[in-house]
């Protein structure tokens, strides 16, 4: 199945280096949904979040060419998505790690035995509630997939910034979920 | 290890997805990627059209001037306090916009010797302008063409730095995708 997955990509993939206009309106249909959750995640706002969309598509076709076949073009779209909404961030000047003490947070665990769609809508509301930096370290490394020595080179932080800010933001994440049921 | 929250989100990953984007971003891209086609070649086309021009009216008005006018020879050059002026104004402009590309252009060698030559011609048709000028006793309407090439130096000028620029700029902007790559 996945096999068979990548090898539909693959010729999409190559139809799109040739400069193929129907090929680049389905690859896009297959990944923007999915691109343009991950930039809402980190900009949460729509406006910012479609033009993003926009120019990493754009970036991904035109430098197609560079795109080895070494990662899943999947995975190498996300990668523009991602840089292009942390410059979103910075533009905005956030404040994405403030140094906060580093008390203990620990908050009880919250069972999620609800109606499955309703628990997703309170954890995902709850997310976006989040402070941006923490929103973002916490959706990169909860929903994007990248561990934190990846989210250390995104974000140009070390290690173990990733790690505290990642466990800061879960247990804010709890305790908002705390507060809501 | 993973606790309760984590697992809950790992195993209903993809109904995060809870943003839709609106369909007219598709259509930015299309729009996008038919104008970003070939955003250099687009500044080429327009100093080679600026070049025809001048060369075209250079030509012209050498033609124009010749079977009308008697020719009397020059021994001295007369050269009216306007244009040396005018002259003296341009010239450290000139000199400034050049040494700013030769510190720019040593990155790109055959881009800054094409740069050279589109320049070399427009000082060529300066020359034989001054010669004329001189021939026809400090003609008006050679003096417009000679102000004119001057000002055409400096926005050729102008537009050659803009090229290296954008090319500088997206060099650094692509580096700074492929960190995150």
């Amino acid at each position: 199945m996945s096999a068979q997955y990548i090898d539909i990509n693959k010729a999409l993939v190559d139809r799109c280096r040739n400069g193929d206009g129907k090929a680049q309106y389905e690859l896009y249909h297959l990944y923007a949904r999915q691109m343009f959750n991950v930039c809402m995640r980190i900009v949460n706002n729509t406006t910012d979040a479609e033009d993003i969309l926009q120019d990493s598509f754009v970036e991904a076709f035109r430098l197609i060419h560079e795109f080895r076949g070494d990662s899943s073009f999947g995975a190498w779209l996300k990668k523009i998505v991602v840089n292009r909404s942390i410059n979103n961030l910075k533009k905005r000047r956030l404040t994405l790690f403030e140094q906060v003490p580093d008390t203990e947070l620990i908050y009880e665990e919250v069972d999620y035995d609800g109606e499955t769609q309703h628990e997703v809508k309170k954890v995902h509301s709850a997310m976006m509630g989040l402070p941006p930096g923490y929103r973002l370290v916490l959706s990169l490394y909860l929903l994007e997939g990248y561990d934190h020595a990846e989210i250390a080179q995104i974000l140009n932080i070390t290690e173990s910034t990733s790690k505290s800010q990642y466990n800061r933001a879960k247990a804010k994440l709890k305790e908002q979920l705390g507060k809501i049921s | 290890m993973k606790d309760n929250l984590e697992r809950f989100v790992q195993e209903h990953i993809g109904e995060f997805d809870q943003h839709e984007p609106s369909g007219g971003v598709w259509k930015r891209v299309e729009k996008d990627l038919r104008r970003k086609q070939r955003p250099q070649y687009a500044i080429y086309y327009r100093i080679a059209a600026s070049l025809l021009l001048i060369a075209g009216f250079s030509a012209w008005l050498l033609h124009r001037q010749q079977p009308k006018e008697i020719v009397t020879p020059v021994t001295s050059t007369i050269v009216s306090p306007e244009i040396k002026e005018a002259e003296t104004y341009y010239a450290s402009i000139v000199e400034t916009k050049r040494a700013e590309l030769k510190q720019f252009g040593s990155d790109y060698p055959v881009l800054f010797r094409d740069f050279n030559n589109e320049f070399d011609t427009l000082n060529v048709a300066f020359r034989q302008l001054e010669t004329e000028y001189t021939k026809t006793n400090g003609n008006e309407a050679v003096m417009q063409a000679l102000i004119q090439n001057m000002q055409l130096q400096v926005e050729l000028l102008n537009r050659q730095i803009q090229v290296i620029q954008d090319i500088r700029k997206h060099k650094n902007w692509k580096s700074g995708n492929s960190s995150l790559m």
